[in-house]
Formats: C-alpha cells, sequence, structure tokens
C-alpha cells in the first residue's frame, strides 16, 4: 500500500536530507519537466536558445493549474524542479553523446556579448564539475543547481537552505569562480 | 583537496571578495611570502576566475549542439566548442592520430567564405606565420579544408584572460612591463615579416604566469588582405566587417598596413591599459579621450600620430620608451614632439625650407655647416614621407641621374675633346660612369647608390662579375649608411646585390638579401606592388635553383598575380614571370603545363613586337627543351638555332648564349648528333667557366650534358670523367638533397651499365631513387624513371 506523500511533507524530508524524499520529488515533476522541454528543444534549431530557468517556470505554472498540487509555494517547486531540470538536461546532453550523431553535448550559451571563452559551457561537462565542487563544498553545488537550473533568487535560495543571503552570495560566487576556472580551459591548459 | 585546505581557501577567497586589486594582490604576496605558495595560487586563480566570469551562469540559454563537435577535422579531434564569432567558430581539439593529446584551438570558417581564395594565401602566408616562433605567440600549426570546403585554422591552445580584464587587477608598472613584453613581441613578428593588423585586448591573452600570448598573428590578413591594401576585388559580403575599434585610421581608409599600423594598435591598448577605459573613436583618424596625461599621454600621443611615418618607427621604440618611462628616464616621445612639430612646420612652410631648418637646427644646436643641414633636413623628410616619395623628391633624383648620364655620354662621345674613350662600350661607359659616381656624388649619396645600382646590374648583365660585384656592393654599403632601415631604396640595393650573388652561385648568400628587401617592400608598399612582384619573382627563381620547386611554383605565381593584376593587358613582366614559372614546371615534369606557360609568355613577347629579343630567345629556347623532354626533337631544332643566332648577335660571351648553346647541344644529341652536340657543349663550358669560374651550378650542367652527349658518341671513357665532374661538383656547391646531383647519378648510372659494370650502376642508380624519393618524392616523373631503370637493371642483370 503506497502511500502517496504530500509534496510539501516529501519537501521537509528532503530538506532535511532524506534522499528517497528527493526521489521522489523529482518523479512528480520529471515527466512534465521533460515534455515541456522535449518539446521546446524539437522546436529549436540549432544556435537557438531557450531558458533552462524558464522551462522550470513554465513546469511549475503548468502543475499548479493543472494538478493544483499543493505544494508549499512556488520556492519549493522550483528547487524540486531544479534538481529535475539538471538531470533532463544531462540526460539529453549524454543521450546525444551516446547517439555519436553530431556527438556533442547539449550546451548552454551564455551572453553572446561576453568573450568568447565565456560564452558557451556544455552542460554534461557542468554536471561533473558539480560533482567535483560537491565533494569540497556540498552547499556551494546545491546553490548553483537551485539558482542555475532553477531559476532561483539569492532570497529563495537562502529560503530552501536554511542560510543566511550572505552565505548564499558568497557560496554562488566561489562556486561561480571554481567552476568557470573548471570549464574554460584551465584543466585542459594544464 | 583537504577539507581544511578547501576552508581557508574559501575563507581567503571571500576576504578578497569587496577590495581592491591592489589589496588582493598585496594578500597574495604576503601568504607567498609565509610559504603559502600553493594556497596563494589557488586563492589568485579563483580571483583571477571571478573577474573573468562576468555573466557566466547568471544569463544562460540552452542551445542544441554543434554537429561539428565530436567529428574530426583532418587529423583533428573536435573536442568541444569555445566560442563563436563572425568569422565562425573556435574549438578546441586535439590531434586524433598523436601519440600524447596535445590540445589546439581549431578556428572553423563559417560556410559562404571565399575559401580558394583564403586557402591560397593560407598557402602562401603558412611558412612565414608557422616560422613565428616566440613564446608569446601563440602559433599557427595547420590549416585547410574540410570535406564541405569550409576553411579552417589550426593554434596553439592558450587559456588566459584577455588583455583588458587582467589590465583591471594589476598595479599599473606591472601593466606597463607586460606592454613592454608585448611590444618587443609584436617587434619580432614585425622582424619575420608578419604585421598583426588586428591588435585588440581579446588577441592578447594573459596565462596564469602571468604571460602575455599573443593570438591571430597574421590571421586577419588571411581572412581578409582588404584589412588594408587599396586592391579590393569585389567579392561577397560574407563577413561582417573589421570591428574599428582598434584599427589605425589607414586601416580604416583602407589603405595599406604596415608595422605603423601595428603601432597605432598598440598606442589604444597602452591608453587603455593606463586609464582603464577604451579610448573611444569619434572624429575620423583620431581616437578621443580618455587619454593619459604626462609622459605616458606623450608616449601615447606619438604611437596614435595620424601619418604613420610620425609614429614610433618600431614596436621595440615603443617599448624601449615604456621602459624609460618605468626607469624614471626622460621619454623619447617628448623629443619626439620637438622633431614632430619640426617636421609639421616644414611641411607647412614649403617655400623656404633650408632657412627655416637652418634656423630650426642653429637653435638644436647641431652646428653644422648650412648647405649641409640643408641637405640633411630634406633627407630627413624624405625619411618622413618614405612611404609615399613625394613626386618632387622623385623628379629632383632622376634629374640628377639624367644630368648625370647626359654628362657622361658627352664625356665618353669620341668627337668630345674632354677625357673620353675613343669608340667606347656600353662596358667602359658603365666603368667610366661608375668611377664617377664613386668621385663626384659622393655629397648626393641619393643619387650615387642609384646610380651605382643601375651601373652594377647592367655589368652583371654583361657578365662583368668582378666589377659588378664591387659596383653593387658599393651601392649597399652607400644605402644603408644613407636610408632608414625601410626604406624601399635600400630594398632596392639588397635587390640587386642579392641578383649578383644568385647568378653567380651564390645563393645561400642572396636569399637573405632578397627575403629583406622582400620584407621592406611589402611593408612599404604593400602587397600588391610590382616592386613585391619583383622580389618574389628572384626568391622564386633562387629557388628553382636550390631545387625548392614548390617554394618556388608559390613566390612565381604570387608574382605573377601581383604582375597580372597591376597589367592593363599582356605584359612583359608577365612574359618573364610565365618563362621562370614554366621552368619550374619543366623540373616538376608538368611538361604540358610548362608549354602552355611559354606559349602564352610567347604570345606576349610577340604582340610586344620582340622577337628579336633576349626574351623571346629565352622562351623559345625553354619551349625547346620541353619538346626534347616529349621526345619531339626534330621540332625544336630550327626554332633553337634561329634563337642561338639571335643570342649571338645581341649578347654574345654571356650567359644567354652559354645557355642556348647548351639547349641546342641537348637538341642537337636529341637527334642523333651526338659530335655536333659535344662542340656546343664544349664551347658552353668553356664559356660558363669564363663567366662563372670553376665552382658554379652552370658548369655542371655543362659537364652533365658533356657525358650525355659522349655516351651518345660511344666514348664511355670521356662520359665517366665527365659526369663524375658533374656529381663532384654538385656535391660540393648544392644543398645536400638538391635534385640535380641525382641527375648525374641516373646519367653515371647509364654509362657505367653500358660499360657493363651493372654492381657499379645499380649502387648509383639506388642512390638516385632514394634521394629523389626524399626530394622530388614518390611520383614525380623522374622518380619513376629511376625504379624502372632499376628495374631492367635486374632484369638484365
Amino acid at each position: 500500500m503506497s502511500q502517496v506523500a504530500n509534496p510539501s511533507e516529501l519537501f521537509g524530508r528532503w530538506r532535511k536530507g532524506d534522499p528517497g524524499a528527493a526521489e521522489e520529488l523529482v518523479a512528480r515533476v520529471y515527466g512534465d519537466l521533460r515534455r515541456i522541454a522535449r518539446r521546446q528543444l524539437a522546436r529549436e534549431r540549432v544556435g537557438h536558445t531557450l531558458q533552462p530557468t524558464a522551462l522550470a517556470h513554465e513546469a511549475y505554472l503548468k502543475l499548479a493549474e493543472q494538478e493544483r498540487v499543493a505544494w508549499n509555494g512556488r520556492t519549493h517547486f522550483l528547487a524540486v524542479a531544479a534538481l529535475a531540470m539538471r538531470r533532463i538536461l544531462v540526460s539529453h546532453a549524454r543521450g546525444r553523446g551516446a547517439a555519436k550523431r553530431g556527438g556533442d553535448a547539449l550546451r548552454v550559451t551564455l551572453d553572446p556579448e561576453l568573450p568568447v571563452a565565456e560564452r558557451e559551457l556544455d552542460v554534461a561537462a557542468l554536471d561533473e564539475a558539480l560533482e567535483a565542487l560537491a565533494q569540497h563544498d556540498p552547499r556551494s553545488a546545491r546553490v548553483v543547481e537551485l539558482r542555475f537550473f532553477g531559476g532561483l533568487t539569492i532570497a529563495e535560495t537562502a529560503e530552501v537552505l536554511g542560510v543566511s543571503p550572505a552565505t548564499v552570495k558568497v557560496d554562488w560566487s566561489l562556486a561561480r569562480s571554481w567552476l568557470f576556472r573548471q570549464l574554460t580551459g584551465d584543466r585542459a591548459g594544464r | 583537496m583537504s577539507a581544511e585546505t578547501w576552508q581557508r581557501v574559501r575563507a581567503e577567497y571571500e576576504a578578497g571578495l569587496e577590495v581592491s586589486p591592489e589589496t588582493r594582490a598585496a594578500r597574495l604576496a604576503a601568504l607567498r611570502e609565509a610559504g603559502e605558495s600553493e594556497l596563494a595560487d589557488e586563492v589568485g586563480a579563483l580571483w583571477t576566475a571571478e573577474r573573468a566570469a562576468g555573466g557566466f551562469l547568471e544569463r544562460a540559454t540552452v542551445v542544441e549542439p554543434d554537429p561539428v563537435v565530436g567529428t574530426s577535422i583532418g587529423p583533428y579531434r573536435v573536442l568541444h566548442r569555445l566560442g563563436a564569432g563572425g568569422m565562425g567558430a573556435v574549438y578546441l581539439a586535439a590531434r586524433a592520430d598523436g601519440e600524447f593529446r596535445r590540445r589546439v584551438a581549431l578556428k572553423l570558417l563559417k560556410p559562404g567564405m571565399d575559401s580558394e581564395e583564403i586557402q591560397r594565401r593560407f598557402r602562401f602566408e603558412r611558412q612565414i606565420l608557422a616560422a613565428l616562433d616566440h613564446p608569446n605567440i601563440a602559433r599557427l600549426l595547420d590549416g585547410g579544408t574540410t570535406a564541405e570546403g569550409r576553411p579552417y585554422f589550426v593554434l596553439e591552445a592558450v587559456f588566459g584572460e584577455p588583455l583588458d580584464q587582467w589590465g583591471r587587477a594589476h598595479l599599473l608598472p606591472e601593466r606597463l612591463r607586460l606592454f613592454a613584453t608585448i611590444c618587443r613581441t609584436v617587434q619580432f613578428a614585425h622582424q619575420n615579416l608578419v604585421v598583426h593588423r588586428d591588435l585588440k585586448p581579446s588577441n592578447i591573452l594573459v596565462t596564469a604566469d602571468g604571460a602575455p600570448k599573443l593570438v591571430d598573428f597574421g590571421i586577419a590578413k588571411l581572412l581578409n588582405p582588404e584589412l588594408g591594401g587599396p586592391t579590393l576585388v569585389a567579392t561577397a559580403p560574407v563577413q561582417a566587417p573589421h570591428t574599428p575599434d582598434y584599427a589605425s585610421p589607414e586601416q580604416l581608409r583602407g589603405e595599406r598596413v604596415t608595422t605603423a599600423t601595428d603601432i597605432y594598435s598598440l598606442g589604444l591598448l597602452l591608453a587603455e591599459l593606463v586609464t582603464g577605459e577604451r579610448p573611444r573613436r569619434e572624429a575620423p583618424g583620431g581616437p578621443a579621450g580618455p587619454l593619459p596625461a604626462g609622459d605616458l599621454g606623450a608616449i601615447v600621443a606619438k604611437a596614435l600620430r595620424p601619418a604613420p611615418a610620425d609614429r614610433y618607427p618600431s614596436a621595440a621604440a615603443l617599448a624601449d620608451d615604456v621602459e624609460r618611462f618605468l626607469d624614471g628616464h626622460p621619454v623619447r616621445a617628448r623629443k619626439g614632439t620637438t622633431t614632430y612639430r619640426a617636421r609639421l612646420f616644414v611641411r607647412r612652410h614649403k617655400v623656404g625650407v633650408a632657412m627655416a631648418a637652418t634656423a630650426l637646427v642653429a637653435l638644436l644646436t647641431f652646428g653644422i655647416a648650412m648647405a649641409a643641414l640643408a641637405t640633411r633636413l630634406a633627407a630627413e623628410r624624405e625619411v618622413a614621407v618614405r612611404e609615399r616619395q613625394r613626386a618632387e623628391d622623385e623628379k629632383q633624383l632622376s634629374d640628377a641621374v639624367s644630368r648625370f648620364l647626359a654628362e657622361l655620354f658627352q664625356a665618353a662621345d669620341p668627337h668630345g675633346d674632354r677625357q673620353g674613350v675613343a669608340n667606347p662600350t656600353v662596358r667602359d661607359l658603365l666603368h667610366v660612369g661608375a668611377e664617377r659616381a664613386r668621385t663626384e656624388l659622393e655629397d648626393q649619396p641619393a643619387v650615387q647608390a642609384r646610380l651605382l645600382r643601375i651601373i652594377g646590374v647592367s655589368l652583371l648583365e654583361l657578365g662583368q662579375h668582378a666589377e659588378a660585384e664591387a659596383t653593387l656592393k658599393e651601392a649597399l654599403v652607400i644605402a644603408r649608411a644613407t636610408f632608414a632601415s625601410d626604406d624601399i631604396r635600400l630594398a632596392a640595393a639588397q635587390n640587386n646585390l642579392a641578383m649578383f650573388y644568385d647568378r653567380t652561385g651564390q645563393a645561400a648568400k642572396a636569399e637573405p638579401l632578397y627575403r629583406e628587401s622582400l620584407e621592406i617592400r611589402r611593408r612599404a608598399l604593400g602587397p600588391d606592388h610590382l616592386d613585391v612582384a619583383a622580389s618574389f619573382n628572384n626568391l622564386g627563381v633562387l629557388y628553382l635553383g636550390r631545387g625548392r620547386y614548390w617554394d618556388a611554383v608559390e613566390a612565381l605565381e604570387e608574382s605573377l598575380r601581383i604582375r597580372r593584376l597591376n597589367a592593363n593587358g599582356p605584359e612583359l613582366g608577365i612574359a618573364g614571370g610565365l618563362g621562370n614559372l614554366g621552368a619550374v614546371l619543366v623540373e616538376l615534369r608538368r611538361l604540358p603545363e610548362a608549354a602552355a606557360s611559354y606559349r602564352e609568355a610567347l604570345a606576349i613577347v610577340e604582340a610586344a613586337g620582340q622577337q628579336e629579343s633576349l626574351w623571346y630567345t629565352d622562351l623559345t629556347v625553354n619551349l625547346g627543351s620541353v619538346l626534347v623532354l616529349e621526345g619531339r626533337c626534330s621540332e625544336a631544332l630550327a626554332p633553337t638555332e634561329q634563337a642561338l643566332a639571335i643570342v649571338r648577335a645581341r649578347a654574345p660571351r654571356t650567359v644567354y648564349e652559354a645557355e642556348t648553346l647548351q639547349a641546342l647541344g641537348r637538341v642537337r644529341n636529341c637527334v642523333g648528333e651526338g659530335d655536333a652536340a659535344r662542340k656546343l657543349h664544349e664551347e658552353a663550358l668553356v664559356l660558363q667557366r669564363r663567366l662563372f669560374g670553376t665552382e658554379h651550378p652552370k658548369v655542371a650542367t655543362s659537364l652533365q650534358n658533356l657525358a650525355e652527349a659522349a655516351l651518345a658518341t660511344g666514348d664511355l671513357l670521356q662520359a665517366e670523367h665527365q659526369a663524375r665532374a658533374a656529381l663532384a661538383l654538385r656535391r660540393r656547391i648544392l644543398p645536400p638533397d638538391h635534385p640535380d646531383q641525382f641527375d648525374a647519378l641516373a646519367v653515371l648510372a647509364g654509362i657505367l651499365a653500358r660499360r657493363g659494370d651493372l654492381p657499379a650502376a645499380r649502387q648509383c642508380l639506388e642512390e638516385a631513387l632514394l634521394g629523389r624519393q626524399r626530394s622530388l618524392g614518390e611520383a614525380h616523373p623522374k622518380t619513376t624513371e629511376a625504379r624502372e631503370a632499376l628495374a631492367q637493371l635486374g632484369d638484365s642483370g
């Protein structure tokens, strides 16, 4: 007899570190997010862009409308969606890599005004680098996941993680610097 | 990294978040002093990344995969995309076939760029760019075209931050020192014939250890030679116009690009490094603030002068001034201001320049006699405008030359009563002319150098080698003392002496002079000038003599391209170029192309009504040699005989006669008249030796011809003797793998085989085959010939 847990309750367990809760939460949103993401990705041609954070927000609105799930607010949903989004994008990227059809991983394009080296990054590589960062500093890695994949603000991230916004700011800065170094050649350069 | 180390890194990183770059630098220094250099490295790297990260992860969008990633381009596997720009995309790639995974940056151009044209330029520039071996220059490693015809370039991968970003985190003295290093690097490139043309912060990366790396050297030119050059060939607008942020006024006007163009860009970079802000371009031709003040301002201003000639003469001079500033010495730019003002003054007051100059120089207390002053100032002004020598200077010079020649002819007039020579020959006139130029023109070195040069070349043409050498050397010595190191008149003197060296079998001495001369001409005149074509032509001829046939083809084709570009129709210069190209094609045994080249050239010479000229005989003779190689010997006989008659009348006892004798000898040998052939070759050998001495490639050619003719008449003893002499001579004087020595070996093998000494013949042929495989390649007909001869020898032995 499986009991369907309330999302808020699941979220509370997740925050306390229950991996099962995270799995279940993700399972609830994953399918919808993936559908949305697929539709978007299929529609876009090479070089056209779509915002991962916008995706998450679109998914939230849809879920909120259609399922009337009693999420404890947008923040909690987005926190879960961030994790789901990371998985969707990474698996999409890896699937591509595995298919060897063009072979490239899904990339993320940054602001086109930025210098060349900063503009694009490989989602699969970002995922790996995030794993590596989590070895040193799990909270900083979570901050990236929430802010980058979930589109949460500093305040929202602080709320989800239960730390002060100032701490999130330092985490975010440190993680960005560390990841930037990892992803734009420092490794390749050595 | 342990958790504890991470905590320390984090704490140091956090402490540096809200402070100035200076405080950060001080903190890193303190950590290093405390023996914590690893921690300092880690934190420093993170701070660097923090500055560089910009909007990283904050403003991200997802794109579909790039289909190029994961594929192979040439021998490179594309690993991932680093970014994209107007021209195409840049990828990180690795050699797919290498044992060690060297990472490279691969620049793939957008579809639609004129790939053939870019490839052509690339082939030509490749050697020069690949030679740019400098620790601060990212090397161009390779290039080619993808299966779809998109050009790509492979460059050394560089990981660092762009100059502007790096500058924001470093102190002024550090920035200036780095800037001086950049200047010296640019100087190195300039000395190697390469102008960057697109120096800007994103093309100068500073690596983690604080060293600048200049990327994309010479690439701008490969992609778009119009970036500086008036010769706009109408091409489809396939690329975005050049970003003019760091472009010089002459680049914006579409004028020729020289090293001064890079110096202008360096000036803008310096301004930005000092003020932290990119100078804006407001009025056309001039940057608008913010510009630095004081001595640095003076340095920037000098680098940014609108007229290229008013800027620093070299990147090294700019570096010197920056270093002078750093050392607290007065900068030259200040002093330059006076000269600059003086020049402006001279330009504004063309009338009475001599007077003004006198006053000015008196002011500067140089203390030299008045007449000399005027000359010197005029000379200085010439240097200032050297790239577009004023018509009046040119006229003055040519007036002086004609006056001199008129007097010379008067002096030589047999009816004249001065120290004339009775019934003078051209040679006598030249001799007298050189003497007079030496003694009477000492105070007009520009005229003197030019006359000596012209006389020297004429002497060379007449086969008066000793006097030609002395005269041409003298011309160069005077030119070096008189002209600036980038003056085209110096280039002319170098070119002429190099011609002498090349003609007299001293190619090793000729090549650097030719190259130097080419460099000056390209810089001063742009890539499409006829003088540049002449230099390329001369280099091509030199390469032909050195057995570097592919280099020769490239140089000669470039020369022809320029000549065709400048021609209004068929012109003799084009015919000359085609003739030289034909000669290389003969060596490469591309006989139909060679014949086509010669025929086109002959048509041009005929159209010009020059059937009696040496141009015409040269081409006829060469076309005959193609016919001989094709086995159509009798067709070659009449035209070659006719050519010899003309040459004997017009240029007796010269290299032209010697070569025509040789050519006719080969034709006669080919039609089975071995004895007649031997006589012709003997005559040629005597003449070659008289002209060039015993140690000259042309003497070896004569010896080999003699050996072949002797073989045809059955005189095996003489044949072997001559062939061995030819071989020994070639081994002595030619570069080690020069194809000609393998020809001598092949001929010797034939003689030995006829004599019945099959083992010795086989040994010679094997050596010839190996040598040809090395020097000419597997597919060359001569290689095939040697292989087949060896097989035959095997069958009969």
